[in-house]
């Protein structure tokens, strides 16, 4: 078993360095095995090398895949992270 | 032996040479190299190795956190993802039990993810480059027994480091009390380690091509931070006269009162800052105040954007730790060179004449809103807060920083600047001088721009000068269109020691410099007469060629240290 579900990255540092080091931080807490996946390129989520060679940038639509005991957590918690809103224009 | 480098911390050193083996591996150093051990015994070491190497980077981001604040220590802790992850660890594993030696396993596979990221277009996986070839030696070192660290922590006496390269957690390292100079074959003035060695003070020349070929372990050498040389076995009457300036500035009595020239004229020395942990520094260096507080670091070192609330926080500890001094903020000045977490910036062809300093934060409202918010806050607190902005080019950019400022902060009780580093605005400095609180000129960026040279470009050492006659020339109109409006100068010119006298004679009255060379900068104004020197600040102003300038300092040199 495995639950899956796809984001648009919206923030405008794409999945960067340190927003990367966060987020395999947070995916190193979970049991299970996750991966964000890239136009048909999968990275493993718990590895801040194989996010970062994955290049994804503002706009791009990835897919996060959590398989294992805590999937379910570990995939809301991370689309969380994803989605946390970023920099945005205040509206006046 | 002269070797021709980029200044990157001022100073002059006298030292024995210990040259750090390059970001490279002596595979003959690994035992398995000769006799290879079974697969479970490399796992075995390697396993060892990696442990060792996270109690180091562990201990090293502890004692940077201490010595030069949380954000330097972020960039260290970052590297101890990369010991336990599956993308390094997995391969080095798998060409172990391929039959690799654990050295050369650990060592092609670092490099191969460096190579793979540094190729990359970004400059935040290029840092990661540098970060992972970082770690990978690190723990090559502990395998083959040449570790880096050991060799640095192991110094005694007077010691200058020579390297290649100096990695982040190589510079966090030195121990200021036995490392008086660094010499690198590469780097730039903004790469980390020239960053660090200028927060430590410890005298740096970058870029010294030829370092390695012609300079060997336990050669004299003497380190000349400020003009960007390194001489190897240089004459003995070089080395009375370094050890002379290098002793004059180690044993300078920290001067906490305002100084004033010889004939009475006061003279406001300053420091620079990124962090508080510098404003602290600076203040007990005897700095008068600090004249440019960087606030950029901030941002860069962070996980995300700072929001209102951590900013307020953070600037208040920087005017808490300036007790009562006058601290004037420089609001975010970035641009598609410098990253910032949470803030996208565009990459551009040409970032210096780009979507940087007051045109990103205009753009970027949100972010800029935050921080004058949390700057109204800070000064709401603290007395002698100011706030100036960067890279403005003309009125048009104040009308609408303060039409900001009118929205988002309409009680903000700071003075309100203006850095002069885009010519336009000091062609305007009159106008400008009329509608600010005070100018504060960046001399760096004012230079490269009035003589279109980058100063970090080796090829163009011969142009980028803060003494030729146009930029000279520049700084003495700026000071007369500003009339009776403050003006500080904040550039490093304000640093070298030979231009102090002739800034002073030109009429500048408040510089800011990096907090190691205040006690040294107010010794030297106690020994000017500011009279004598404006005579010749004059004469300067009629220069047609550098050489004509450079006549003139030595005339100044002449008169206020005879030798």
């Amino acid at each position: 078993m495995s639950v899956s579900s796809s984001v648009v990255i919206t923030d405008p540092l794409g999945l960067h360095a340190r927003p990367a080091a966060q987020f395999v931080e947070k995916a190193r807490t979970f049991a299970s095995d996750v991966t964000l996946d890239k136009d048909g390129t999968s990275a493993n989520c718990k590895s801040l090398l194989s996010i970062l060679k994955l290049g994804v940038t503002q706009g791009t639509e990835v897919t996060v895949t959590a398989s294992g005991d805590d999937e379910q957590g570990a995939l809301d918690a991370l689309l969380a992270l994803l989605q946390a809103e970023p920099e945005a224009e205040r509206s006046p | 032996m002269m070797l021709h480098g980029i200044g990157a911390s001022p100073g002059t050193a006298v030292g024995r040479l210990v040259l750090l083996g390059g970001i490279d591996v002596d595979m003959d150093g690994d035992p398995e190299t000769a006799a290879p051990g079974s697969v479970e015994d490399s796992l075995a070491r390697l396993t060892v190795a990696i442990a060792t190497s996270r109690e180091e980077i562990v201990a090293i981001a502890a004692a940077a956190r201490d010595r030069i604040g949380a954000e330097h220590a972020a960039i260290v802790e970052a590297q101890l993802l990369v010991l336990d992850d599956p993308e390094w660890y997995g391969p080095v594993v798998d060409a172990i039990r391929a039959g690799a030696t654990p050295t050369a396993a650990a060592w092609a596979t670092s490099q191969e993810i460096a190579d793979l990221l540094g190729s990359l277009e970004d400059p935040y996986l290029r840092e990661r480059s540098a970060d992972i070839l970082d770690v990978g030696q690190r723990v090559v070192g502990h395998l083959t027994g040449s570790s880096r660290a050991e060799a640095l922590s192991d110094l005694s006496g007077d010691v200058v480091i020579g390297a290649h390269e100096l990695t982040p957690t190589d510079t966090l390292g030195l121990d200021p009390d036995v490392v008086r100079g660094i010499v690198t074959e590469v780097g730039a003035r903004t790469s980390h380690a020239a960053i660090l060695a200028r927060q430590l003070g410890i005298p740096a020349v970058v870029g010294a091509t030829g370092l390695l070929e012609f300079a060997n372990n336990g050669n004299l050498v003497v380190v000349d931070g400020d003009a960007g040389v390194c001489t190897v076995n240089p004459e003995p009457d070089l080395v009375d006269r370094a050890r002379a300036d290098a002793a004059s500035r180690a044993g300078r009595v920290v001067l906490r009162q305002t100084v004033t020239t010889s004939d009475g004229i006061p003279v406001l020395v300053y420091a620079n800052a990124s962090s508080p942990q510098d404003v602290e520094r600076a203040v007990r260096w005897g700095a008068d105040g600090i004249g440019l507080f960087r606030t950029e670091f901030f941002f860069m070192q962070s996980q995300s954007l700072p929001d209102e609330e951590a900013q307020a926080a953070y600037y208040g500890a920087a005017a808490e730790a300036a007790g009562g001094r006058p601290i004037t903020f420089r609001t975010l000045d970035v641009g598609g060179d410098k990253p910032v977490p949470g803030l996208h910036v565009e990459a551009e062809e040409n970032p210096f004449l780009g979507v940087r300093g007051v045109r990103l934060t205009l753009a970027h409202r949100r972010v800029f809103d935050d921080q004058l918010r949390a700057l109204a806050r800070t000064a709401a607190r603290y007395a002698n807060v100011s706030v100036m902005v960067p890279m403005v080019s003309g009125l048009e950019e104040l009308d609408e920083v303060r039409a900001v400022l009118e929205e988002v902060a309409p009680a903000a009780a700071f003075r309100f600047g203006t850095m002069v580093e885009v010519p336009s605005v000091a062609v305007l400095a009159a106008e400008m001088a009329e509608e600010v609180d005070f100018l504060s000129v960046g001399t760096n960026d004012l230079t490269a721009y009035l003589l279109a040279a980058d100063r970090g470009n080796k090829h163009l050492h011969y142009l980028y000068t803060e003494f030729h006659p146009a930029v000279l020339r520049v700084l003495h109109q700026i000071l007369v269109g500003a009339g009776t409006t403050p003006v500080s100068v904040c550039g490093e010119v304000a640093g070298d020691p030979r231009s102090l006298p002739l800034l002073v004679g030109l009429g500048f009255r408040q510089l800011s410099v990096s907090g190691p060379l205040v006690p040294e900068i107010k010794a030297r104004i106690q020994r000017l007469d500011s009279v004598g020197i404006g005579r010749i600040a004059e004469s300067v102003l009629r220069a047609r060629r550098h050489a004509d300038v450079e006549a003139a300092l030595e005339e100044l040199s002449a008169l206020v240290e005879p030798r």
